[in-house]
């Protein structure tokens, strides 16, 4: 299957095309960077409606990963990035015959708040999302599923806290603080958390994709199926980088004052850096997110490959290399 | 009577209920017109299933303020029957008549509605508040089409001493005000649902009283009872009431919210006193709104699912059907014949140590005077006017007060209520409350326990109080006085063996407390179970650090010792005091609790070297209550060289099914649960599916397999007491339904593994919480575990929750601990908590009350930072 993926620049979308080539479909990526994978590339900003239309041109399937995944920043560019060109490529999709279109999501598009213990995909639901990020995530799933018809068959799939060797987003953030001495874990740390191991995200996105006749229209969580208490997680990521795990804690209200004030701060002037603390991190380690994947599973057909004690040996190995 | 103060109401025509209303179809809507007892032309509007294909009719009655839509749910649950549920005249959608309709009116115009439905029987009347007093002259007047009664939070007659609720008097002395001007009596009602009503639930009951001019018939109702007896409903109420007699032959069932601040438990115990055949059940969370309040929380325990299991039964429930006396050979040995065969003994029958000395002897009763005192307390107690078949709760402490009090009402026929000081003060509240005992004996303590629920019960002390005392506590007598004052009496009649004799209660630990009925029969079947499951000799003498079990040795005809400890701390009893109490007399047997025992290992140093030898002499111990680990035999069995251990499993219904031997107790826990032993002689036990319906017993499982422990023997309990569809629920024919999870092994031991409540539904499948806790136990440093199931059911993950002093404070448990329990234990594990301690329930010190751990962990585990456990 002649297939493209957007943002294969990152660590999922790099994942998820490496997949699809050992699975000998035709790969084209397309991101800004060039993203040493050994395929067909396209380098170009998915606002640009030409680099849309040639990337799609031919292709039998899209997968969608292409996002502005900042904590903070202003509405128009997550507009921009994560709405509006979700659109255009569909819209570049349904005319170039495409059959097949992965829109690759995050359960933080159903996030209110409240603890998430053990459900399935709750509808996307822009109005509540905390975020820009989570917003317009929720949004362009709904345009996407909304686009599910005879010609193009789309599913969401959202994997939730995708980690592993070579992360930037979750590892690097939660190592490169707990060097400074930012890391705090907020309340007991006894939130129960999932999470995902990169390869085994990349396999329930492939097995979407093969299997888009029982999925489409709707969208999957997918995680590891084993939740642990915050703490435990981060005290895994941390030993397996060979950083000190921080005694400290927060209350989680302080945490969440804090966030809001750094996310104050972080808007009103331009740091080029992460923030610290946010509100949405603040919520994201403080309160219950694990997810029912019996439905995931009997859908996909898919199993992960790679358990968390696994995957963790896995970075710590990388880390050691490095 | 106050005159009315206005003019008639205005008339309006009945007409359909509005369409949308939540739960109602509106297919079931229609209006009927007859000519009403006065020839004038009514219309009323009723909820009518039809059907062809039908058992019968299902007759249901609404109250005030109501109408029909209370029914929606049974309509739609009854689907073998044709339901019809009326709104009475001036009520609900039925015509405005612009008249006053008394209660007399409502009975006729009944009469004249179902005949214009063309019913003709069989009908079960199901009825409500008012509708309770209209339906029953209904049926007084249809004994002939009826199939069966049901009553809910209603009343005939106010019961003696009971004053019109509050509730009441207010809407009576503001008539017009609250109940037709504004809406607040309907409001009023409305809102004691607990919980709430759902907001499109409440507008449905609203409905059809949204003006003053629709709300006449709810200012009328309130208008029409009858407080004085001029009042023109006196008379035809009372005469209802006289008939309830009429019914003593068709089947009843009395569903009862017992919070309710109107029809309070004392208008159930006047019903239960008219229908003495009927069966109950109480719903001790529910209030006056009873079938909405059980709708969602009782499952199928709610009142729907009740009438429907009921009304499939009514063929086997006829009065008078149901007992069939069993054959059996032989003069039966009672619960006092051993006594009374040792009647001129010497010998001491009962010691009591002294709790503020417990080296010393407080009170010593030989069996002569043991058997003196039963027979003449049995005879002072029937002659002060508490009959056979009476109920006398008795809020003594353990001892001999206590022994003479229970044995001589057994002797007597009376009916003992043993609410134990192990249940805690609510418990025993609750227990006294729902057990609704005719006599209360306590000292002073359980005296003022009854007075302040203001039981109707007649109070008195054992001893006698001062007189200030006895005035305050409303007991004027006690027991020591009666006896002193009987006459001589002839011999009492004894008890029939089939006739109710004692109402003992459930811990609580797996659930609220519920009263569980022996007869006299099961009784001495318990006894002789117990002679056998610990091979107890004539010769034999206890010493009983288990509350339960000291009121048997008498049965037995040995000698017992109650040592000097606080019933409602168990664990607190040390090695010293219990040599103490064994030497007193020279006890070979121990009854205690496994956490007794541990404490009694624990503190073996405490204990002279021959206070050590008196326990090191015992020829056995037995414990009661939970299982015993092996790290507690071990533990135990230096301090009790010499004893063989007997570790029984059971449960208040039938008590003991299994004994266990110490290599049992040992018996590799590896595979799977704690072996409790083989199912004794006269016990059989089953292993079923864990999620067959109510009532049904499934196909037992094969040895291996885990299921719900099934458990038949002579000495199970007759039920529960004023619960029936719990008793439907768990007895099945002569089987008990357990509640907990096991399996059978090839060599036909029993392995307990948990409760069904507790199964821990992951999406790999069932598994059992007591292997589980057993390997985490098995780590360094973790006393007691606890494995509970976060999330919901078929998705949740494991939690381990550990406790012990070396684990620190963090409610996270370290990556060590955390790592050895995920080793040990065979099965994926969420998170490993630490909690501060580990709640065990109050009677045995030892089971482990994993809903509390649940609620504690889960919401440790969504991220709140407090939680009590």
């Amino acid at each position: 299957m002649k297939v493209l993926v957007t943002g294969a620049s990152g660590m999922l979308g790099r994942t998820v095309a490496e997949t699809l080539l050992h699975q000998d479909h035709d790969v084209t990526v397309l991101q800004r960077r060039p993203s040493g994978i050994s395929c067909r590339e396209i380098q170009g900003d998915l606002r640009d409606a030409r680099v849309v239309d040639a990337a799609v041109d031919s292709q039998n399937a899209v997968i969608h990963l292409a996002a502005r995944v900042s904590p903070t920043g202003a509405w128009q560019e997550f507009v921009d990035v994560n709405v509006t060109a979700t659109r255009s490529l569909i819209d570049a999709s349904e005319r170039a015959g495409v059959e097949r279109f992965v829109y690759v999501s995050s359960p933080a598009v159903a996030s209110s708040g409240d603890a998430h213990v053990g459900v399935g995909a709750l509808p996307a639901d822009p109005g509540q999302a905390k975020t820009h990020y989570a917003r317009s995530k929720a949004q362009a799933e709904l345009l996407s599923l909304a686009a599910d018809g005879p010609d193009l068959a789309v599913t969401a799939v959202r994997p939730h806290l995708v980690w592993g060797p070579g992360d930037e987003q979750l590892v690097g953030r939660i190592v490169e603080r707990a060097k400074s001495g930012a890391l705090r874990v907020i309340g007991t740390g006894a939130a129960l958390v999932d999470s995902t191991y990169v390869t085994n995200a990349a396999d329930a996105i492939a097995a979407a994709l093969d299997r888009i006749e029982q999925v489409h229209g709707r969208a999957l969580v997918v995680t590891n199926g084993e939740p642990r208490p915050v703490i435990e997680l981060l005290r895994g990521l941390c030993d397996a980088a060979g950083v000190a795990f921080p005694t400290g804690s927060v209350a989680p209200a302080a945490a969440k004052s804090v966030g809001a004030l750094v996310e104050a701060v972080w808007a009103a002037g331009s740091i080029d850096r992460d923030p610290p603390m946010t509100r949405f991190l603040a919520e994201q380690l403080s309160t219950a997110h694990w997810y029912d994947q019996r439905e995931t599973r009997a859908l996909l057909d898919w199993q992960p490959a790679v358990s968390l004690d696994q995957g963790l040996a896995k970075l710590t190995a990388s880390f050691r290399a490095h | 009577m106050k005159s009315r103060s206005r003019t008639a109401g205005q008339k309006f025509p009945a007409q359909l209920p509005p369409t949308g209303l939540p739960g109602l179809d509106s297919a079931w809507s229609r209006l009927v017109s007859a000519r009403d007892s006065a020839g004038v032309e009514r219309t009323w509007h009723v909820l009518d299933t039809g059907g062809n294909d039908v058992r019968g009719t299902v007759l249901c009655v609404h109250g005030n303020p109501n109408w029909s839509y209370m029914w929606r749910g049974l309509a739609g649950a009854l689907t073998d029957w044709r339901v019809v549920a009326v709104d009475l005249l001036n009520m609900g959608f039925s015509e405005r008549t612009g008249a006053q309709r008394r209660f007399a009116d409502h009975v006729d115009d009944l009469g004249v509605l179902t005949e214009a439905l063309g019913i003709t029987g069989p009908v079960v009347t199901v009825a409500h508040d008012w509708g309770g007093p209209i339906s029953m002259g209904w049926a007084q007047r249809h004994v002939d089409q009826l199939a069966g009664i049901v009553l809910m939070n209603t009343g005939v007659a106010r019961p003696d001493g009971v004053n019109v609720p509050p509730l009441i008097s207010i809407a009576r002395a503001t008539l017009r005000a609250t109940c037709e001007i504004t809406p607040t009596f309907l409001h009023g009602a409305l809102r004691m649902a607990r919980p709430q009503l759902a907001r499109d639930v409440y507008r449905g009951y609203t409905a059809p009283y949204r003006s003053a001019d629709r709300r006449v018939g709810i200012h009328d109702f309130v208008e029409d009872i009858p407080v004085l007896e001029t009042h023109p409903t006196h008379e035809p109420l009372a005469a209802v009431a006289d008939g309830m007699a009429k019914l003593a032959d068709v089947p009843a069932l009395l569903l009862w919210g017992a919070k309710d601040i109107v029809f309070s438990d004392a208008f159930l115990h006047d019903l239960m006193a008219r229908l003495p055949h009927a069966q109950v059940h109480r719903y001790a969370n529910a209030g006056h709104q009873v079938i909405e309040d059980t709708a969602s929380s009782a499952g199928e325990r709610g009142v729907i699912a009740t009438i429907d299991a009921w009304i499939e039964r009514l063929d086997e429930t006829r009065p008078g059907q149901a007992a069939t006396e069993e054959p059996h050979a032989g003069p039966r040995s009672r619960m006092w014949s051993a006594v009374h065969q040792r009647r001129d003994d010497d010998a001491p029958a009962v010691i009591e140590m002294d709790t503020k000395a417990p080296a010393n002897v407080a009170q010593t009763i030989s069996f002569r005077d043991l058997n003196g005192r039963i027979e003449a307390t049995a005879a002072a107690l029937v002659a002060a006017g508490v009959t056979p078949g009476a109920r006398l709760a008795t809020l003594v402490p353990p001892g001999i007060d206590l022994m003479v009090l229970i044995y001589a009402c057994l002797r007597a026929g009376i009916v003992v209520v043993a609410p134990d000081a192990a249940l805690g003060l609510d418990g025993m509240r609750r227990a006294l409350r729902s057990s609704r005992p005719d006599v209360v004996v306590g000292d002073w303590r359980g005296l003022s326990l009854a007075k302040s629920l203001r039981l109707p019960a007649r109070r008195a002390s054992v001893a006698p109080l001062a007189p200030s005392l006895a005035r305050g506590l409303g007991a004027p007598d006690s027991l020591a006085e009666m006896v002193a004052a009987a006459p001589d009496a002839p011999a009492l009649d004894e008890p029939a063996a089939d006739a109710l004799a004692a109402i003992v209660f459930t811990s609580g630990s797996t659930g609220p407390s519920k009263g569980v009925r022996y007869t006299h029969r099961q009784l001495e079947a318990q006894r002789d179970a117990v002679i056998q499951a610990f091979d107890v000799q004539p010769t034999d003498r206890l010493v009983v650090a288990f509350a339960p079990f000291a009121v048997l040795a008498p049965a037995v005809g040995i000698g017992s010792v109650i040592p000097a400890m606080d019933v409602t701390k168990p664990a607190d009893l040390a090695a010293p005091a219990l040599a103490e109490a064994a030497a007193a007399l020279d006890a070979t047997i121990l009854f205690a609790s496994p956490r007794v025992l541990a404490n009694i290992a624990a503190t073996a140093g405490e204990a002279t070297p021959p206070q050590r030898e008196t326990l090191a002499a015992l020829r056995a111990v037995a414990t009661a209550g939970a299982p015993v680990s092996p790290a507690l035999l071990q533990a135990t069995e230096p301090v009790f060289p010499n004893a063989t251990m007997y570790t029984p499993y059971g449960m208040t219904e039938a008590l003991p099914v299994t004994v266990a031997s110490a290599p049992e107790i040992r018996a590799d826990a590896t595979a799977g649960g704690v072996c409790v032993g083989q199912p004794l002689p006269s016990v059989d036990v089953a292993i079923c599916a864990p999620d067959a319906p109510s009532g049904t017993m499934p196909t037992p499982l094969a040895p291996g397999e885990v299921g719900e422990i099934w458990v038949r023997a002579p000495h199970r309990c007759a039920g529960y007491d004023g619960l029936w569809a719990q008793q439907r629920h768990a007895f099945v024919q002569d089987w008990h339904r357990s509640g907990d999870v096991g399996h059978l092994d090839d060599l036909g031991r029993l392995w307990i593994e948990g409760r069904v409540d507790h199964l821990l539904h992951t999406p790999d499948g069932v598994r059992t919480p007591v292997p589980i806790e057993l390997a985490a136990e098995s780590v360094p440093g973790v006393e007691l575990a606890a494995a509970v199931g976060i999330g919901p059911i078929g998705t949740q993950q494991i939690a381990v929750v550990i406790s012990g002093p070396n684990l620190g404070r963090a409610v996270v448990a370290g990556p060590d601990v955390t790592a050895q329990v995920r080793a040990a234990v065979d099965f994926p594990v969420a998170a490993v908590l630490v909690a501060p301690k580990i709640p065990v329930d109050r009677r045995h010190n030892s089971k482990i009350d994993r809903s509390r751990v649940q609620v504690w962990a889960d919401a440790i585990l969504r991220g709140k930072t407090r939680a009590r456990i």
